[in-house]
C-alpha cells in the first residue's frame, strides 16, 4: 500500500513506534537482566508517538498540501518484531534492523513533506536522527560495551 | 485501509441552544445525510421566526452582564473553550467528515484553523485596547475606547461547517457581544458540538446561541431590529439580498463572503513538481467545494516562442492529468483517501450540468470524472472523480461561473498581461494564485490582480486567523472582514472621549 496522505503517513509512523515499543517490552521480558537498558527504548517510542500525533494535529491545515504530498510504500518499512528463540546478539541485530527501517521511514516522510508544514518534516528529521543514535547504542550493546 | 471509527452512532436528534438550554423546535425536521454512506446521521429542526425571536430576547437579556464581564474573564472562557476543542479534536474532525464528506486530513485542517480563531480571540485584553493622547489642548486629554455593540447573527455555509462560524463567533463573544449562530442545515452537527463545549467552558446562558433552520431563520435574523450586525458566508445572490435588502434596510453592520471563480497561473519558470502538488490541493481538496479553490488553470507562455510554449503547455497538462487521475476517491474516514464526495446529490448534479455545458461549448474533456470509481465500499450517489477540461476560453460558462466541484479548466494565455486581464474581467475576486520563481512576476501579480486573497506558490491562500479573510468584487460585500483585527473592529464601536477636569 502506498501512503499518499499526511493522515495515513502519521498513522503508519505511530504504528511503527507502537510495534517497536512492543518489541522492546518483549525483549526486556525475555532478557530480564537487560531490562534497565532495553525498557527505556519502549518508553521513548511511546513519547515519540505522542510527539508525532501532536505536531501533526497542531500544523495540519486544510489549505496546505497534506493530502497530496506524500509517497511512501508501506511494505518497505514493515518489520517482524518476534523475539522468540533468538539469543541476545540476534535480538540486538534485529533491533538494529528495525531501527534502520523506522529511521528510513521518517527520513522519507521528512523529505516528501519538506515543502509543506515545516514543523512536521523538522520533527520527522529529528526522529530519524534519534534512530541513528539508538543504532549506535545498540551496536555498543552488541559489542558488549554496556 | 480500515475506516477510522465513526463518532456518530445511530441518529442524533439536534436541538436549538437558546439561553443555555437545549430546546426542541416546533418546526419541521430534516434528515442530515452522510454523503459517503448515504445514511441518515441526524435530524435537524427547521426553526420558526418565533424561535429566532426567543433567541434574540435571550441574547438581549444576557448582553448587559456579558459586556460588564472583564475582558480577561471573557478571554478565560475562550481559553477553556480552546482546551475543550483540543481535547475533542479528533471527534470534532471525524464529525465533519461524516456530516460533510471531506477527507480526514481536510477535516483536521479545518478543526485546527477553527481553533486558531479561538486562540487569537483569547488575546482580547490586548486586542481591544484603545489609544489616547494627553494635552490635545492645555489640560485636556482625548482617548478612544472600543465597546461591544450588542447582538450579532452568524450564518454559516455547508462547505466549512466547523470553521467558518469561528471566523466571527470567538471575536464577537470576546469583545463582549452575544451571538446567534445559524449553522447550515445540511451539516449542522459540528456547530452543535461547539455549543456543547461553549456551555462546558462556562460561557454564560444567552451569550452563545444556536438556532437551526433555513430561510426563515436567516430572514428572522436579518430583519430583527435588535440584531446589530450579520456575518454571512454563502452564495453571491443570497449575499446581495442579505446586504442590500436585509441589512441595508435595517441598518446593520455586515460581512458577506460570496461566491468565487479563482484562477491559478503557471509561469514557465514555475517549479512544476511542487506546483502540480499544490494544484491538486487547490482544485480537488474539499472536493472543490471551497471559496478559495482554483477552477481555472492558466498556462502562461510569457517569454517563450510558439514551439517552447507548446512544449511547456503539454508538460503542464500531462503532469496535471497524471496527478489528477491518480487521486484516491472515497469515504474520508479512510485516511488513505484524498478526495471525498460532494455534499449531496443535488450538488453533484449541478457539477455534472457544468461538465455537460463545457462539452457543449466546445471545451475538450480530457479527464471525465463522471466515470466514478471509488476506493472504499460505499454507494457512489454523491461521488465524482477529478475532471479536467482543456481548450477552455475565458468566454465559456465553465470559465466564468462558480462550479464548486472537482473540475479544472485549463486555459492558455500567451503572456502575463493576457492572464491578468482574464482574472480582472471575471466578476468574482476572492482569490488568485501564481506559480513562478520570479520575484518580478510575483510582485506584478499581487500588485495588479483584483482579488482579496493572493497566493504566491501557494494553492489555497487561506489567511491565518490573525489576518483578515479578504475578498473583492462580487466575492465580498462589506468593509471589515472576518478574523483578526478586522473582526475586532467589526464587533466593536469606537467611542471618543475628550476630558477636562476643572
Amino acid at each position: 500500500m502506498v501512503l499518499l496522505t499526511a493522515a495515513a503517513v502519521v498513522d503508519f509512523l505511530v504504528r511503527l513506534e507502537e510495534t517497536s515499543a512492543s518489541f522492546y517490552i518483549n525483549l526486556a521480558r525475555v532478557f530480564p537482566d537487560k531490562k534497565d537498558i532495553i525498557e527505556p527504548y519502549a518508553k521513548e517510542n511511546k513519547k515519540n508517538s505522542v510527539f508525532v500525533k501532536r505536531v501533526y494535529h497542531e500544523v495540519i491545515s486544510d489549505a496546505l498540501d497534506g493530502g497530496f504530498s506524500f509517497h511512501m510504500n508501506e511494505t518497505d518499512y514493515i518489520f517482524d518484531e518476534n523475539v522468540e528463540n533468538l539469543n541476545f546478539k540476534e535480538t540486538i541485530d534485529k533491533a538494529i534492523a528495525i531501527e534502520k527501517k523506522i529511521g528510513a521511514a521518517y527520513a522519507n516522510a521528512a523529505e516528501t513533506s519538506r515543502s509543506l508544514m515545516s514543523d512536521l518534516p523538522r520533527l520527522f528529521n529529528r526522529m530519524a536522527q534519534k534512530r541513528e543514535k539508538r543504532i549506535e547504542k545498540l551496536n555498543e550493546l552488541n559489542d558488549g560495551d554496556v | 485501509m480500515a475506516l477510522l471509527e465513526e463518532p456518530i452512532k445511530g441518529i442524533l436528534s439536534l436541538k436549538n441552544y437558546i439561553d443555555g438550554e437545549w430546546n426542541e423546535s416546533s418546526g419541521k425536521i430534516l434528515d442530515v445525510v452522510n454523503p459517503a454512506t448515504m445514511k441518515v446521521i441526524a435530524r435537524v429542526p427547521i426553526s420558526t421566526k418565533d424561535e429566532v425571536n426567543t433567541a434574540v430576547e435571550a441574547a438581549n437579556e444576557a448582553f448587559p452582564e456579558w459586556r460588564n464581564t472583564p475582558p480577561l474573564a471573557r478571554a478565560r472562557c475562550l481559553f477553556r473553550l480552546k482546551e475543550l476543542m483540543e481535547e475533542h479534536f479528533e471527534e470534532l474532525s471525524r464529525i465533519q467528515t461524516m456530516e460533510h464528506g471531506k477527507t480526514i486530513d481536510d477535516s483536521r485542517g479545518e478543526t485546527r484553523r477553527g481553533i486558531e480563531n479561538v486562540e487569537v480571540a483569547t488575546g482580547i485584553p490586548s486586542l481591544m485596547t484603545g489609544y489616547n493622547l494627553e494635552d490635545i489642548s492645555s489640560g485636556i486629554d482625548e482617548y478612544v475606547i472600543h465597546q461591544p455593540i450588542g447582538l450579532f447573527g452568524i450564518i454559516g455555509p455547508f462547505n466549512f461547517p466547523f470553521m467558518v462560524p469561528l471566523w466571527f463567533a470567538p471575536y464577537a463573544v470576546a469583545t463582549g457581544n452575544c451571538i446567534i449562530i445559524k449553522p447550515s442545515s445540511e451539516d449542522p452537527i459540528s456547530q452543535i458540538k461547539i455549543a456543547e463545549l461553549a456551555e462546558e467552558a462556562g460561557i454564560p446562558p444567552g451569550v452563545w446561541n444556536i438556532v437551526n433552520g433555513g430561510r426563515d431563520v436567516v430572514s428572522g435574523l436579518i430583519n430583527n431590529p435588535e440584531i446589530n450586525g450579520v456575518c454571512f458566508v454563502g452564495s453571491t445572490p443570497v449575499g446581495r439580498d442579505v446586504v442590500y435588502k436585509g441589512c441595508g434596510e435595517t441598518g446593520k453592520r455586515v460581512i458577506v463572503q460570496g461566491g468565487a471563480k479563482n484562477f491559478s497561473l503557471i509561469m514557465p519558470d514555475a517549479i512544476l513538481e511542487k506546483t502540480i502538488t499544490a494544484c491538486m490541493t487547490s482544485f480537488y481538496g474539499n472536493t472543490g467545494q471551497r471559496c478559495l479553490a482554483a477552477e481555472n488553470l492558466v498556462v502562461v507562455g510569457e517569454g517563450l516562442n510558439d514551439q517552447e510554449y507548446d512544449s511547456f503547455y503539454n508538460k503542464v497538462v500531462d503532469n496535471f492529468i497524471d496527478a489528477a487521475s491518480k487521486i484516491r476517491v472515497g469515504y474520508g474516514l479512510d485516511d488513505s483517501v484524498q478526495m471525498g464526495p460532494l455534499r449531496d446529490v443535488e450538488k453533484k448534479n449541478k457539477v455534472i450540468d457544468f461538465i455537460e455545458k463545457g462539452v457543449q461549448e466546445g471545451a475538450k474533456l480530457i479527464l471525465d470524472g463522471r466515470d466514478v470509481k471509488i476506493v472504499t465500499n460505499n454507494p457512489i450517489d454523491c461521488f465524482l472523480n477529478p475532471t479536467v477540461f482543456e481548450d477552455v476560453t475565458p468566454d465559456m460558462t465553465i470559465a466564468n461561473e462558480e462550479i464548486f466541484g472537482p473540475v479544472a479548466n485549463i486555459i492558455k494565455a500567451r503572456d502575463f498581461d493576457e492572464a491578468i486581464k482574464m482574472i480582472n474581467n471575471n466578476r468574482y475576486g476572492n482569490s488568485a494564485t501564481i506559480f513562478t520563481s520570479s520575484g518580478r512576476w510575483a510582485r506584478e501579480f499581487q500588485y495588479n490582480v483584483l482579488c482579496g486573497n493572493i497566493g504566491i506558490n501557494v494553492g489555497i491562500p487561506a489567511p491565518m486567523a490573525f489576518f483578515p479573510f479578504g475578498g473583492m468584487k462580487d466575492s465580498f460585500f462589506g468593509t471589515l472582514h472576518g478574523q483578526g483585527r478586522d473582526a475586532i473592529r467589526f464587533f466593536t464601536d469606537t467611542k471618543v472621549v475628550i476630558q477636562r477636569w476643572f
